[in-house]
């Protein structure tokens, strides 16, 4: 032990040695910085300044099967402030403003919410027009710290067709990086906000890079910086989406001129999904600037919801289409067989104290289970509904997958509903409804409420041997990254609860309705193929009702399966049924129409 | 002047002070705005001022401050308390009084370092006893968290160097130092599994080696198993983005368009310099507004742009002077409370002059510590002189004698 003088003279020495080390240290860094780098260093510092500039990647394109490309990036100039670079903010704000035509207190509060550091670019406004650019950059003197940076932007080339199925982009706010949702996002980014591009938001991003210009103190750009290496961007993913952008555009523009509605085409073999359709939609590229609040606002007041994807949001009561599975409860549970018959249809029936009408007043006589079905006798239906109760009417639509989401990647599917005992119960109270509620559930009419891609799905499982696939928009995910290939498999997602024989019962009356000359969808018939299906119309106790019509085609081995409707416009088999047919022309002439297909590949 | 007046530590703070003056100047010469462009002109009058404070500091009688060092100490809790409620959250560093502003945080190092100097140099304190270092502890945390909380880390990381030059000028033995700092250690190594158990393992040989007390020993290493173990669970509960300060502070380059870039950008102008440097006035990186603060905490990449290796030499050879000084007066103190205020002075003089030339060069943290005598500044600077006139006051005292 070394005694207490010695001790304190050792630690002296120490404190000394430890700043003399830390001196000799800096010297050695100062020496090789200075005279065996300095050469090198004073080459950056020539006149030039390092800006370290983010590169935002490309979103990744989309296409349909045929490898058109639908959604894609256009360049578009955005403005940037270099704050300080720009000395006098509010000065350089409110001239800003006369030119963008603005208020200056706007772009004021911009540069406050973006502020990110002194020398980090604050981008002001996407989409800038080359007026505006040219205008600026010839005035550069009297805006210090604006400069433009070539950023890509979202474009839609066809407009408001197949916009329900994309949905739109939108920049990043304040309150979206409160919460933990979008880790890794900066303000004014761009994050896909409904459709797919929220859905694969993550395989459509890419990943923004950065790279470091050399810039005269003027804000002339000289080069990038040479020992600073760039970062560059990676491009999102590709996506190729099952639609089959053919039909889409006859089923967008058949749809339109009828008026709102919906369309959904899958094919039951795989649950690609063919057609998506929703009317009223919207132009995305609104979205893909920056939208103006006032553009904003017609979007949100107009009382028809462009918006709302009707396909997968919009539920309805499913109309006479669910006869077929009242039909099912009653093959099933072997109440009936596909010839029991019941009292003569006279236009209506007595059930309790009221009259329940048939839709056809003069009736339909007496028919057998699949003569109803082909004529959409409610009156049959009435009976074997009473016959079966609500118990075996609910469990045989829960059974089917009614009321469960069908798990198609979009965003935001809705389940719909499907009433039991215990739902009116809780509703009208244990005692405060009657057994006769099942009549009209089993017209498919009252609280039952379906999605129209829910009934392309569960009519693609009638023809499929009652195989039910998830509903899939997307087959392939291309990574820019040597190009790998994600493929999105079929996935069974259930069966209909019917069993084989049952479903050539329901085939059968299902080609019928088209077929049979009492068929309510006779004008659907094609020459080339049988096609199987069933009209409704949904009650609307706000307005006219929805017209339905589902079906699928060639009955045999069907190749696509179709969800129609058509908002407030009266029978199925009058107004949803001939826009089906349309669709249904253009898929089975499609092989004279590859050549045409070709010629439109890869464009970007 | 007599002989008791020591010119080697008095001169080379002289001609830091005037280069300062210097540097500032062409720091701002090329600036847009008027006011700075006439900043060094205030600093003419610091300059003054701070000579001025000097010389009464240097006519006091030094027992004085032992007898009132306590006195000080409260009195700068007291203001840093004070500056916490005024600024209401707002993180402000000082207390306007109209005609310049006060910062508390200069005059709490002074403050501390008398108490400090106090406490160590009560002659009946037994150095060999250990448990003092508790209550230096104390004594040094209040006025140091006080002004992390406002928040200046960099300051209070001040505290942290005068407590380690302390202890180690105390006379502790080496392994008793290094087991004061072994919670620093400790929290460092926590971030790997493996680095902690070969660090618990050390802990355990020098808890043998420096034969603590038991309770000492025990305290030690709850201290530190404690401290482990919180750390990463501490770490992984910190949001993103705070977990980023923490990395960009420690590795400025991990933030090319923050703090990254005044790194950049200094160790441009710094590197620029060469041998002999651009010349007086010509640095392109300063002239062309490219650094950034650079007449406050970065007026060291002026120097080094401008003058090159040449003058950085000799502006670290006056510093290194001072410091050698000041050490050598601590030594030769007529007692011990002199010999620990003279230390603990030239320490947060040594400890700001490497931290801030460090940090111009990308080797240390941007911590916004003024570079002594040569940063822009009234409080730093008054607090220099001060420490000068007191490393004088306490050489005469010795000279007298």
């Amino acid at each position: 032990m070394i005694d207490g003088t010695e001790g304190r003279r050792l630690n002296h020495r120490l404190l000394l040695l430890l700043i003399f080390a830390a001196v000799v240290f800096i010297f050695a860094k100062l020496a090789g910085m200075q005279i065996f780098s300095g050469t090198e260093y004073r080459r950056a510092s020539e006149q030039n300044g390092v800006r370290v500039v983010p590169i935002s990647a490309p979103r990744g394109v989309i296409s349909d099967r045929n490898n058109r490309i639908l959604v894609k990036n256009r360049p578009s100039y955005s403005m940037y402030l270099v704050p300080y670079e720009a000395k006098n903010i509010d000065s350089t704000a409110a001239r800003l403003a006369e030119v963008l035509g603005r208020e200056p207190d706007e772009i004021r509060k911009q540069i406050r919410l973006g502020w990110q550091g002194r020398f980090q670019p604050i981008r002001l406004k996407r989409d800038v027009e080359f007026n505006t650019v040219c205008f600026i950059e010839e005035h550069s003197l009297e805006f210090p710290g604006v400069i433009f940076q070539v950023e890509p932007t979202r474009l839609y080339p066809e407009s408001n067709f197949g916009s329900h199925i994309w949905g739109y982009i939108g920049e990043v706010t304040e309150g979206d990086l409160a919460g933990d949702e979008l880790e890794g996002y900066s303000l004014g980014d761009f994050v896909g906000k409904e459709g797919l591009e929220k859905q694969y938001e993550w395989f459509l991003r890419g990943q923004g890079g950065l790279k470091y210009l050399e810039v005269t103190a003027g804000g002339k750009i000289v080069g990038e910086l040479p020992d600073r290496e760039r970062i560059d961007p990676v491009r999102g993913s590709e996506l190729i989406m099952e639609i089959d952008w053919e039909l889409q555009e006859i089923a967008e523009r058949e749809l339109a001129a009828r008026g709102s509605g919906a369309v959904v085409g899958i094919d039951p073999r795989n649950g690609a999904v063919r057609v998506l359709c929703s009317v009223p939609d919207f132009d995305a590229n609104l979205f893909s600037g920056v939208i103006s609040p006032e553009e904003w606002k017609a979007v949100m007041a107009d009382s028809l919801h462009p918006l709302f994807n009707r396909s997968i949001k919009g539920t309805y009561p499913p109309g006479s289409t669910m006869k077929l599975f009242t039909a099912a409860m009653g093959l099933e549970n072997e109440f009936i067989t596909e010839i029991s018959k019941f009292e003569s249809c006279v236009g209506a029936k007595r059930f309790g104290n009221r009259s329940f009408r048939c839709w056809k007043p003069a009736g339909h006589g007496k028919l057998d289970l699949i003569g109803a079905i082909i004529q959409s006798c409610d009156v049959y239906f009435y009976q074997l509904g009473v016959l079966g109760g609500v118990d075996s009417w609910s469990t045989t639509a829960s059974a089917n997958r009614f009321g469960i989401k069908t798990g198609i990647d979009l965003p935001g599917e809705f389940a719909g509903l499907v009433p039991t005992a215990v739902y009116f119960d809780s509703r009208y109270g244990v005692k405060g409804w009657t057994k006769y509620l099942v009549l009209n559930l089993a017209i498919g009419q009252g609280e039952l409420l379906v999605t129209p891609t829910q009934m392309a799905v569960l009519f693609a499982a009638l023809g499929n041997d009652g195989i039910i696939y998830k509903p899939r928009l997307i087959s392939r995910i291309i990574s820019p990254i040597d190009s790998e290939i994600t493929i999105i498999d079929p996935e069974i997602i259930g069966h209909l609860d019917i069993s084989d024989k049952n479903l050539a019962i329901l085939l059968k009356s299902m080609i019928g309705v088209i077929a049979d000359e009492h068929g309510t969808a006779r004008r659907v018939a094609l020459d080339s193929v049988t096609v199987a299906g069933k009209t409704g119309t949904a009650q609307n106790p706000h307005g006219e009702d929805h017209a339905w019509f589902t079906c699928f085609a060639p009955a045999e081995s069907p190749e696509l399966a179709l969800a129609v409707i058509v908002e407030n416009s009266g029978h199925g088999g009058s107004i949803a049924a001939p826009l089906a047919k349309r669709i249904l022309e253009k898929y089975f002439e499609k092989p004279d129409e590859i050549s045409t297909i070709d010629l439109e590949d890869n464009h970007e | 002047m007599n002989k008791t007046f020591d010119m080697s530590i008095f001169l080379p703070a002289f001609l830091l002070s005037a280069l300062s003056v210097v540097l500032i100047y062409a720091a701002t010469f090329y600036s847009a705005s008027p006011v700075l462009k006439m900043i060094y002109q205030k600093q003419v009058i610091w300059f003054g001022l701070g000579l001025v404070v000097c010389a009464i500091i240097y006519f006091i009688p030094l027992r004085f401050h032992e007898a009132f060092a306590y006195v000080y100490y409260g009195l700068a809790c007291v203001l840093l308390v004070f500056l916490l409620l005024y600024s209401k959250g707002s993180s402000s560093r000082w207390i306007s009084l109209g005609f310049f502003n006060v910062q508390p945080a200069e005059l709490a190092k002074l403050a501390v370092v008398f108490s400090l100097a106090r406490f160590l140099g009560f002659s009946k304190l037994k150095l060999d006893e250990f448990r003092w270092v508790f209550a230096v502890l104390a004594i040094i945390a209040l006025p140091a968290g006080l002004i992390l909380i406002q928040p200046d880390l960099g300051s209070s990381l001040v505290f942290f160097a005068i407590f380690i030059a302390l202890i180690i000028w105390s006379g502790l033995s080496p392994g008793r130092i290094l087991m004061v700092v072994t919670p620093v250690i400790g929290i460092i190594s926590a971030f790997h599994w493996l680095s902690w158990a070969i660090f618990i393992f050390l802990l355990l040989v020098l808890i043998f080696v420096t034969r603590l007390r038991l309770w000492q020993g025990v305290f030690f290493f709850l201290a530190n198993l404690i401290g482990g173990m919180i750390t990463p669970v501490m770490w992984n509960n910190l949001h993103t983005y705070q977990q980023k300060r923490i990395i960009t502070f420690l590795d400025p380059g991990q933030d090319p368009r923050g703090a990254g870039y005044q790194i950049i950008q200094s160790k441009i102008a710094v590197g620029a310099g060469g041998f002999f440097g651009q010349g007086f006035l010509q640095g392109t990186q300063t002239k062309l507004n490219f650094l950034p603060e650079r007449h406050t905490d970065f007026i060291f990449s002026v120097l080094a742009e401008q003058f090159g290796f040449f003058g950085s030499v000799i502006v670290i050879a006056l510093f290194c002077i001072i410091f050698y000084r000041g050490f050598a007066v601590a030594l030769k103190a007529r007692n011990q409370f002199f010999g620990y205020a003279a230390c603990g002075l030239t320490a947060v003089m040594a400890f700001q002059v490497l931290i801030n030339i460090g940090m111009t060069i990308g080797l240390t943290p941007v911590t916004g510590l003024p570079l002594p005598f040569l940063s822009y500044g009234g409080s730093s600077l008054l607090f220099f002189w001060a420490a000068i006139g007191l490393l004088l006051a306490i050489n005469r005292d010795w000279q007298e004698y």
